[in-house]
């Protein structure tokens, strides 16, 4: 009898193996299970590790691991919803044993007749077995799909809610030790994801596509199981139907999205099974095992995968099943050449790619199973950074005396092309366009830029912006109620002009802890420039600035705790770093009260981190990675301090250490580690294009260089942060339409303050695809710590061989040339074995296209300074990490200054540059004993 | 809401009936036409005079959502619910009455809508019970951390209500973040005291001041950390005082909590 093709009900028998079904508790193995289950009448209710270190619950609390929603249809018919959610009532529970170990049965089913046609003994269209059962070290869970039509029938979606313990909690020991924190990583058949605790404590629980049938299960419709696409918590095996609908919306997505079509009922290829397997990992590497025992790929990159035109980029693979290929995306702009196997079953390959922006390569392995590699291609460092402050300047200030908010730089709108403003917000909140964060943090980049790059015209627009828009405006005078004050949400206006009763204002509107930095930053970044290039400020003096940033940082401490109980000593906040350089510049220029009054804060500050543990995941919002660039910078000074002669922090050397590695474990914890796609590697909270990747990326290197006991593992992810969120920067050529993201040439130079990973999502109230966000936000803030990050580092990578991250390396016998690409040049570290060398300049640079060269003994180093100003000046290197010897400094040959190393001790050289040309620096070292040599 | 220890009837504010499941002789707990939910505060924004905030007449500026959430049963009120840029009113109380097995739990959630300081000089909880057929008493008044209620002729099981010492896992972050142990000022009859002082902070006259009252409860301004506060309350069945935790008994004055 032909069947009708009417809807028809879903019909769902789950299978759930538990474990700890205390009645059956004596008859199962020997062997303890290391999960520790629940059941309700959904699925797992509770999911712990046996014998764990803390009673952390992983799924969420009132849910369930084990609902399942989908999408079919036949062959000519529309698209019918179904989900175990909708089935509640309709279920049996019952609990036997199979093969010896004990089963726990919830069946669904459906009962109910729909369609009016003749009386039809199947009244379901699709039949689904699910099931939960531990095998040995692992859990199982496998779906079964049945067609129980007499026709084929299509799933467009397979949706699985993934309702794991993630949301954050202000509770330190909640939050740290009972949430996770998810690392997805979707890429067809070598996707997995995995959680861990924010505070890093192993196990890490990891959910990998099974690539081979289990042994409790029929392998005759068996395929290996892709992911394909997310949405928030949910993943799919399959998603034409939400990704159609995505699409029609506006959103976009990358991946191949397909659909099953299972043949009509008994008929060969009417039932698929797919399935995932959860086990433990103590470690990242051990997760990284588990996907290469798993049949997945174990993915390596460096130097990240926002890689610039200018830089190679080589990534490894290692898999126990072959290679069969890898495809660019745009073959005709790809450069790939493989390396060989380093490894057993890993392989290695350099790429250098031409086209910008979004770069895929399709890797099949296996004998039909693919993944993708996503690559971000951009410009050069150096021209991104460049470019984001010429649009800063050039787009994004009003000039405008006739207005209010006369010398606010605002945010552009890289969609419409239209600057926002107070009178122009386009819906978004009044702070975005003109105060917080994302109003105050774009004057400080720009400084920051001119302090390395200095352009009169880009100096002139931050000095117009603190003029007319920041002293006695936003901020309040020296003479004011609050000297030095900031004024927060809404904006200035609101509530200088506020009245009593006026519940949205208030003159005492100081308390925002946050604005102070990005102001501090501001004005010690002047002081930088008006020191380093005379005749370039108009507005205030060296000195003048300098007043400036201790008077805004004094604020800091005191002004939010008198108006809004908000205390800094107890809060990290992000630019806060600026705080240790303030101290040492008011102690060297005299200011010996002022730096002594901050230091005193800043210790106090120390202290109470390293000494009172406090909760780093508490910030304006919980779990927000917002504290960890200050918690580096505070972890650094502890280290610095502590326990030395003289010092007046009360911190012991070991709670300093231990603080160091508990705040960096939390940060890359936050971060994409193991997730090898541009969106994801590096970033804090993955997939989100979250700011603080750079800001804590900061952290990271400076971990890396400094006190890592493995740096060239950590360089790996700290470069990745760096470059991470470049791929927000708006940016082309010509021939390219000035911008991947929103084209134009008004919009070169843009940023977007946020990436959208789903399809269709929204960010600030407004929708937006998958992709980079039309608004800059507080993208600056990352872009800042990107300057502070730059560098070029030389690794000796037990992976990759020697490689220069942000240079390009060549080696020729004993001599190593690398010309740095960072997008600074002025910083350049070596690290091989014991080895730490560090060369900073503090003004000039090295200059462009010439290299760095370092001998293997490091017992010469030549380079080309290149000088950015055009008075004579003198440029301060400062120099550790060589050899001990005395060393003589040549310029131009001309030797200019002699060094005595005996402990790898940081020496300053100070250069006399007298132009805009270039000098060649060359460092020899002249004799083995730490005396200066004879005659000099 | 139902469940298998509590039944309870609702109306907007909160319970008007609560009686026990098990309870063979179904007493009514809340006195005729009361209503346990009821929340009154008298606060003052900075630079402004003593006001009231009384749910008894905020007839109309509340919304309520009653539901199963996570396969529990609550009832939400919002009084003054504000969002970013809608808000008309200085305080906004979130309340929550929710049976998660045989707990009935009772949020109270208040939030500084304004950007300055706002000061509560009293907080108070009528506890409307039925004072005829029952017995009201602190299980340990010294402490006040809780009280109890029991059938005048002893009959059935007893009501205990006991401040909760850490924010129930279901209370979203935002309310997380400020709860507060409760501490109860004072009790009688009529009700619980949360704040109670009788503020001579003067800060009309002195911005500077506006933290140095330490009787009062101090919001912070909007958006700034101490903008909320957050109380929760546990209602339980007893049959004798020393059976729930947190009621100190002669045997075990402190009962400290595992």
């Amino acid at each position: 009898m032909k069947r009708n093709v009417f809807p028809r009900f879903f019909l769902i028998c789950a299978l759930f193996s538990a474990m700890l079904l205390p009645g059956l508790q004596a008859q199962k193995s020997t062997k303890k299970s290391p999960f520790r289950l629940q059941f309700n009448r959904t699925g797992i209710s509770s999911l712990k590790r046996t014998n764990d270190a803390y009673e952390t619950d992983y799924i969420s609390k009132g849910r369930a691991l084990g609902g399942i929603a989908v999408k079919y249809r036949m062959e000519k018919g529309s698209w019918q919803s179904t989900a175990s959610s909708g089935m509640a009532d309709r279920r049996d529970v019952e609990t036997y044993q199979e093969g010896g170990n004990p089963q726990h049965f919830v069946r669904y089913f459906d009962k109910y007749y729909l369609y009016h046609g003749d009386f039809n003994d199947h009244y379901s269209d699709l039949g689904l077995d699910v099931r939960f059962r531990t095998e040995g070290e692992a859990l199982y869970w496998t779906l079964h799909f049945q067609n129980l039509a007499d026709q084929p029938l299509i799933i467009g979606d397979i949706n699985l809610p993934l309702p794991f313990n993630t949301s954050p909690r202000w509770n330190k020991t909640e939050m740290y030790t009972e949430r996770l924190i998810p690392h997805s990583f979707i890429s067809g058949h070598s996707s997995f994801i995995f959680w861990m605790r924010p505070n890093g404590v192993g196990p890490y629980l990891v959910m990998t596509p099974l690539r081979e049938c289990p042994p409790f299960a029929s392998s005759k419709a068996f395929k290996p199981t892709p992911l394909e696409f997310i949405d928030g918590e949910n993943v799919f095996i399959h998603a034409s139907a939400s990704g159609a609908e995505a699409l029609e919306q506006g959103g976009n997505w990358r991946f191949p999205l397909t659909s099953l079509t299972l043949a009509p009922k008994s008929a060969s290829g009417s039932e698929v099974t797919y399935g995932f397997k959860f086990r433990w990992a103590q470690s990242y590497q051990q997760v990284r095992d588990i996907l290469y025992e798993e049949g997945l790929i174990d993915v390596q990159v460096v130097p990240g995968m926002t890689v610039p035109t200018d830089l190679e980029a080589r990534f490894a693979l290692r898999t126990r099943n072959g290679v069969d290929s890898i495809v660019a995306e745009y073959p005709g702009a790809t450069r790939l050449e493989y390396l060989g196997e380093k490894a057993k079953d890993t392989h290695l390959y350099s790429v250098r790619f031409s086209r910008l922006g979004e770069n895929m390569l399709t890797v099949g392995y296996g004998g039909g199973q693919k993944m993708a590699l996503e690559f971000f291609v951009t410009e050069p460092l150096e021209t991104l950074i460049k470019k984001r402050s010429a649009h800063l300047t050039g787009f994004q200030q009003h000039r405008d005396p006739g207005k209010w908010y006369n010398g606010l730089i605002s945010d552009w709108d890289m969609r419409n092309k239209i600057l926002r403003s107070p009178d122009d917000t386009d819906g978004l909140k009044d702070f975005w366009v003109a105060s917080d964060d994302p109003g105050n943090c774009k004057a400080p980049y720009i400084a920051e830029k001119n302090v390395h790059f200095p352009l009169a015209g880009e100096i002139e627009a931050v000095e117009y912006y603190i003029r007319h828009y920041l002293w006695g405006k936003l901020q309040n005078t020296d003479k004011e109620k609050y000297p030095y004050g900031i004024y927060g949400i809404p904006n200035w206006k609101t509530h200088r002009e506020s009245r009593p009763a006026d519940r949205d204002s208030w003159t005492g509107h100081l308390w925002r802890l946050a604005d102070y930095p990005h102001i501090i930053m501001l004005y010690l970044n002047m002081y930088r420039i008006a020191t380093y290039y005379p005749g370039m400020t108009h507005e205030l003096t060296s000195e003048g600035y300098l007043e400036r940033a201790f008077g805004t940082a004094k604020a800091y401490f005191t002004v939010p705790l008198e108006t809004g109980r908000w205390s800094a000593i107890e809060l990290c906040r992000m630019n806060e770093l600026v705080i240790v350089p303030l101290i040492d510049e008011l102690l060297a220029n005299g200011k010996t009260e002022q730096g002594n009054w901050l230091k005193n804060q800043w210790e106090k500050k120390v202290e109470h981190y390293v000494n009172d543990a406090p909760n780093l995941l508490h910030a304006e919002y919980p779990g927000n990675p917002c504290s960890f660039e200050s918690s580096q910078a505070l972890a650094r000074y502890a280290m610095e301090h502590a326990g030395k002669p003289g010092s007046s922090l009360n911190v012991g050397i070991q709670n300093a250490r231990k603080f160091m590695d508990e705040q960096m474990t939390i940060n890359i914890a936050l971060r994409g580690w193991l997730e090898p796609a541009y969106y994801l590697l590096g970033i804090s909270k993955p997939g989100s294009g979250f700011y603080m990747s750079q800001m804590a990326g900061w952290s990271v290197a400076d971990y890396a260089l400094y006190y890592s006991r493995e740096p060239a593992q950590d360089l790996r992810l700290a470069y990745a942060s760096y470059l991470g969120n470049w791929a927000l920067m708006n940016t082309g050529t010509p021939d390219s339409g000035y911008g991947y993201w929103y084209q134009g040439i008004e919009n070169d130079g843009g940023a977007g303050g946020a990436f959208v990973r789903d399809a269709f999502g929204e960010v600030q109230g407004k929708a937006v695809g998958r992709g980079c966000w039309f608004y800059g936000g507080e993208a600056d803030m990352g872009f800042g710590a990107a300057l502070r990050t730059a560098a070029t580092i030389v690794s000796e990578d037990p992976l990759f061989g020697l490689i220069a991250y942000g240079g390009q390396l060549t080696q020729s016998g004993k001599v190593i040339d690398i010309i740095p690409k960072d997008g600074l040049r002025q910083r350049f570290h070596v690290l091989r074995g014991g080895t730490r060398f560090h060369m900073i300049l503090d003004r000039d640079g090295f200059a462009p296209n010439k290299p760095i060269t370092v001998n293997e003994a490091l017992d010469e180093i030549r380079f080309v300074l290149e000088s950015r100003f055009s008075a004579a000046h003198q440029t301060e290197l400062r120099i550790s990490g060589l050899p001990a010897g005395a060393y003589q400094v040549f310029q131009d040959d001309r030797p200019v200054s002699t060094l005595a190393i005996a402990d790898g001790k940081e020496s300053i050289i100070r250069l006399p540059m007298d132009d805009k040309g270039e000098k060649t620096v060359s460092i020899r070292k002249v004799s083995r004993s730490g005396a200066a040599p004879q005659g000099l | 809401m139902i469940n298998l220890f509590f039944k309870l009837e609702m109306d907007h504010a909160g319970i008007t009936s609560l009686r026990g499941i098990s309870d063979g002789i179904q007493t009514e707990f809340i006195a005729p036409g009361r209503v346990l939910g009821h929340v009154f505060a008298r606060y003052r924004m900075l630079g402004n005079p003593w006001q009231e905030f009384n749910t008894e007449k905020m007839t109309d500026r509340w919304t309520v959502r009653q539901g199963a959430d996570g396969g529990a049963l609550q009832q939400v009120v919002v009084y003054d619910g504000a969002g970013w840029y809608d808000y008309f009113a200085d305080l906004e109380l979130t309340e929550r009455f929710r049976l998660e097995e045989d707990v009935l739990y009772w949020t109270i959630h208040f939030r500084n809508l304004t950007h300055k300081p706002i000061e509560i000089e009293r907080l108070f909880l009528p506890l409307p019970f039925d004072s005829i057929g029952l017995g009201v008493q602190s299980a340990a008044p010294e402490s006040g951390s809780s009280v109890q209620w029991t059938r005048k002729d002893g009959r059935g099981r007893s009501l205990v209500m006991t401040a909760a010492d850490h924010c129930p896992y279901f209370e979203p972050a935002q309310t997380e973040r400020n709860f507060t142990p409760v501490k109860i000022e004072s009790w009688d009859e009529n009700g619980v005291s949360l704040v109670s002082s009788s503020s001579n902070s003067s800060w009309v006259d002195d911005e500077n001041k506006i933290y140095q009252n330490t009787k009062s409860l101090i919001l912070t301004p909007k958006f700034s950390p101490g903008d909320e506060s957050t109380y929760v309350f546990e209602f339980r069945w007893v049959d004798a005082p020393g059976q729930v935790r947190g009621i100190p008994t002669a045997e075990n004055p402190s009962d400290n909590h595992e």
